[in-house]
């Protein structure tokens, strides 16, 4: 009682204290409580009515919800002379229906952009200028624009309907075949290739008109029935981000965001920041796992900047590894050391596609470990630690086993006893062969490292013949024969019968801009053949020796004009072998481009106007062609290979057929990097000489099939190569 | 519970990388808050993270780097909870004014438990406000519960008051509001 008169007293009535003191009491007591504790009846009242509130609230209070406003357009309804139909979808811009434009009577996707994600006038004359310059845009794999307009607050686009899904439901669906077991992930490589190579195509479209999309993501590239995958969406994304208050609204955006999207210090968003994010979408597609993940959008962008994601072939080893190092090039950190266009990355795709090298490497052992180092200081002491034991450690032992061992015996054969042999070993450096020993006959057995070597032996007439030979690994036993050739072709003859085209060489730089480093060399005067080694010409080699015939043969009849086309299908030992037979040797990389680029650095050979003979086997119509139609390669090589000496429009001022309208062509130069590989040179019938001219070099890599023992290098329907040789030795 | 705090004090003392790592600790806290919004709502992941978003940027601008502690913190981010749907009920009015075709903003609604009637948002804001002036504890344990998702085991160890104390606050809080935001209808005589 006395408490109860406390609180009534004073002129503070503590309405809190009276409630949850009744609160505290049984129902039926309550009232008795309050008639005596309060002081008059409108606060009885109103502790009274607080009771029956709190009993009617239940546990929890409120419960705050969020809805979508029912404003949204319903079927039938009218946007100027669209009919909506149904909703197709929505995602962070606004909502996409289908509609039926009334005044053309066709269907057309309506996406409408709500106002409050296109707040200010400025964000929706952007959006209209985008969409304007999209409109302008035409290639088959952009979904085209129709129109944009507006109502009230909001704006809409229309755009072509695609009847298809998505390519995120693609990714989902192929998910779950995985998880049962059913899918064949050889194929949905391809099939990913094959996407995004299309998509890349519809990127450089864009990229030349100045366009950058900034969203390509799965969820953009729509798989239409009819018309195989295309891109749509374009440059909207722009807005978003520039919009900043709805900045953080479209979350799946993170995932596909390129280092200077996501990073707030830089903001200088070009066409490469599109090829990161088809990276990642080709990552997804190969791992089926996000190369950058998190669950706050904070670590998203963290981990674009910051982490390298776990390689592709660690993921998954049936991931082929082309498609693996085409991926790790389109996501480097650096905008630089990614494909400097959509195109490039196209071309490597479809070069995988057709079982042709790609141009891009992939990364050296030390550079990961590099890349790591850089971005993990924690783990760098270590790391630093670890290298320079091993280092100590192989210092050591390469010290020790110096004497002898890791070395190959290499026996040679000599039908000519007065014979000397000059043994050459390639510097890596100078990229010159420079003399490591002279024998008094070369019938002989001589030690060497793994390496590229020279052999060149001098017979007694003055006359010379030279071999390349190559020690792939320790302890590879060879037996080489340095007879006179069977079919010597003297120099002098073959550049009178215009066989061969004698160049004077000297100092060159090798590679042109900024897709890889140049090399600068000089160059011996030397002769090249003038067109690709034919069938007919690798035929009489193959009855003569016994040599194994190239596979394809088996459909030598079904070929028009076998004969004259290029041989292909060889590997590099089997051009090796060609060569010595016809005493001659496979150019180097770098006498190739000198040849071809020669007389002003032209990157084609035929310099920058495309004959009009060019049309008909123009890369252009490659693309045409269904990607279903390059696998076969037979087929295409049907089709598309030319007789060797063929369409002289296309020839350098030298009389060179075939720089970069037939096959590609093996080179002598090996580069023995952490993984071996073959200098290729010369864009192939499938390829796009816009993309792949005569400076690009290209890596094959040496054994990428290693069966047991044998170690030799893959063909190719699209390889073959030409001969070349040394006017004199010095 | 030492984390924010400590996090908060290395932002303040310039430490790289603190803020971020403040917010990816809140960010778990902050979806909470936006996945109990949206419950029932087909359309939830959209407009959660759109909600997310826009509290989240309220987060990282000055205000916070004046939290104190962990209990301020909390408070600020409950704040900027409020704000965003309170702007967002007002875009929402705007909307029925202005009138787009496909408004797909998210409408923002409070509804008791037990019942289907909305609660204007921007009424319960007025209401907020009332009780903060008269009764700031009660209000704050509100803010807490309601915009930062907060139960009230963590309201009590966050304030440092007993559980019973902070349930009392709530219980009285409940029956207060409930009572100032609905309608006044015929009353029925107490002793009936």
């Amino acid at each position: 009682m006395g408490n109860t008169d406390e609180t009534i007293r004073g002129d503070s009535w503590d309405e809190r204290d009276v409630f949850l003191r009744a609160l505290d009491l049984p129902p039926d007591e309550r009232d008795a409580y309050l008639r005596k504790a309060c002081p008059d009846e409108a606060s009885h009242k109103r502790i009274h009515s607080l009771l029956i509130h709190h009993a009617e609230a239940g546990d929890d209070l409120l419960q705050v919800t969020v809805t979508t406003s029912d404003k949204t357009a319903s079927p039938a309804e009218q946007i100027d002379e669209f009919t909506i139909l149904h909703r197709l979808g929505e995602g962070g811009m606004g909502v996409v229906y289908l509609a039926k434009d009334t005044l053309l009577d066709r269907k057309v996707a309506l996406k409408v952009v709500a106002g409050h994600l296109t707040s200010s006038e400025q964000a929706i004359a952007r959006f209209r200028d985008e969409a304007r310059a999209t409109a302008a845009l035409r290639h088959p794999a952009i979904v085209p624009v129709y129109r944009f307009g507006q109502v009230g607050s909001d704006s809409y686009l229309v755009t072509e309907f695609v009847d298809g899904p998505t390519l995120s439901i693609l990714l989902s669906e192929q998910h779950d075949l995985i998880k049962s077991k059913k899918a064949d992930r050889q194929v949905w490589y391809r099939r990913a290739a094959e996407i995004l190579a299309i998509i890349a195509d519809a990127l450089e479209c864009a990229h030349r008109a100045n366009i950058v999309h900034r969203d390509v993501k799965p969820s953009n590239i729509l798989i239409d029935r009819e018309h195989g995958p295309r891109l749509t969406d374009f440059g909207i994304a722009k807005h978003i981000t520039d919009d900043d208050c709805t900045q953080t609204s479209v979350v799946g955006t993170y995932y596909y965001m390129s280092p200077e999207q996501a990073s707030i210090t830089s903001n200088r968003v070009d066409r490469r920041s599109d090829i990161f994010s088809l990276g990642v979408v080709l990552y997804e597609m190969l791992s089926l796992q996000r190369p950058f993940d998190g669950s706050t959008p904070m670590q998203i962008m963290r981990a674009i900047v910051e982490h390298e994601p776990p390689r592709l072939r660690s993921i998954d080893k049936a991931i082929p590894e082309d498609l693996a190092t085409i991926c790790q090039k389109a996501i480097e950190k650096r905008p630089e050391d990614r494909y400097p266009t959509a195109a490039h990355i196209s071309a490597d795709l479809r070069c995988f596609l057709a079982g042709d090298p790609i141009v891009a490497r992939p990364h050296s052992v030390p550079r990961r470990i590099w890349r790591r180092v850089q971005r993990d200081r924690r783990i760098s002491r270590t790391v630093i630690g670890i290298i320079v034991i091993v280092l100590t450690l192989s210092l050591w032992r390469q010290f020790s086993l110096r004497q002898s061992a890791d070395k190959s015996i290499i026996r040679i054969t000599c039908d000519d006893q007065d014979t000397q042999l000059d043994v050459r070993a390639l510097n890596n450096e100078t990229l010159e062969f420079e003399p490591l020993h002279t024998l008094a006959t070369a019938n002989t057995e001589i030690s060497l490292p793994v390496g590229l070597y020279r052999l060149i032996a001098h017979q007694a007439s003055g006359n010379f013949i030279e071999t390349s030979l190559f020690i792939p690994r320790p302890h590879t036993d060879i037996t080489l024969s340095l007879n006179s050739p069977a079919h010597p072709s003297t120099r002098a003859a073959a550049v009178d019968d215009k066989s061969m085209v004698r160049f004077e060489g000297g100092p060159f730089l090798c590679g042109e801009g900024t897709d890889r480093k140049q090399i600068s060399v000089i160059i011996d005067p030397f002769f090249i053949d003038v067109c690709e080694v034919s069938n007919r010409d690798y035929k009489v080699f193959v009855d003569q020796t016994g040599h194994p015939q190239p596979a394809f043969w088996k459909f030598a009849t079904e070929i028009p004009g076998f004969l004259d086309r290029p041989v292909v299908g060889v590997s590099w030992e089997d051009a090796n072998a060609y060569c010595r037979f016809v005493g001659k040797r496979l150019p180097t990389a770098a006498e190739w481009e000198f040849a071809m680029r020669f007389p002003d650095r032209r990157l084609l050979p035929w310099g920058d106007i495309m004959p009009a003979e060019r049309s008909d086997i123009s890369s252009s119509d490659i693309s045409k062609t269904s990607l279903a139609q390059l696998k076969v390669s037979l087929e295409v090589y049907k089709s598309r290979s030319m007789p060797v000496r063929s369409a002289p429009s296309l020839c350098t001022p030298n009389g060179l057929f075939h720089g970069a309208s037939n096959v590609s062509e093996w080179t002598e130069t090996v580069d023995i990097g952490v993984s071996t590989v073959v200098i290729i040179m010369g864009a192939s019938y499938v390829l796009d000489p816009d993309y792949i001219n005569c400076a690009t070099r290209r890596t094959y890599p040496y054994a990428r099939e290693n069966d047991g023992d044998q170690l030799q290098t893959k063909w190719s329907m699209q390889l073959g190569f030409r001969c070349a040789c040394s006017e004199t030795i010095n | 519970m030492g984390t924010i705090t400590s996090l908060l004090h290395d932002m303040k003392a310039g430490q790289e990388g603190a803020q971020n790592q403040l917010f990816e600790y809140v960010y778990k806290d902050l979806k909470r808050v936006a996945k109990r919004f949206s419950r029932n709502n087909p359309n939830a992941p959209f407009q959660t993270t759109e909600l997310l978003g826009e509290a989240y940027q309220r987060l990282a601008g000055k205000e916070t780097l004046n939290a104190e502690n962990r209990r301020h913190f909390f408070f600020l981010l409950s704040r900027a909870m409020q704000d965003v749907l309170v702007d967002q009920a007002r875009r929402d009015l705007a909307e029925k004014r202005g009138g787009g075709i496909a408004n797909r903003a998210p409408m923002v609604e409070v509804t008791w438990e037990n019942s289907k009637d909305p609660i204007a948002v921007l009424d319960l804001q007025e209401a907020l406000a009332e009780l903060g002036e008269k009764q700031p504890e009660i209000a704050r344990v509100v803010l807490l519960r309601i915009y930062a998702g907060m139960t009230l085991h963590e309201i009590a160890a966050d304030t440092g008051d007993a559980y019973s104390k902070t349930r009392r606050a709530w219980d009285y809080a409940k029956a207060w509001l409930r009572e100032r935001l609905t309608p006044p209808k015929p009353e029925a005589p107490p002793d009936q």
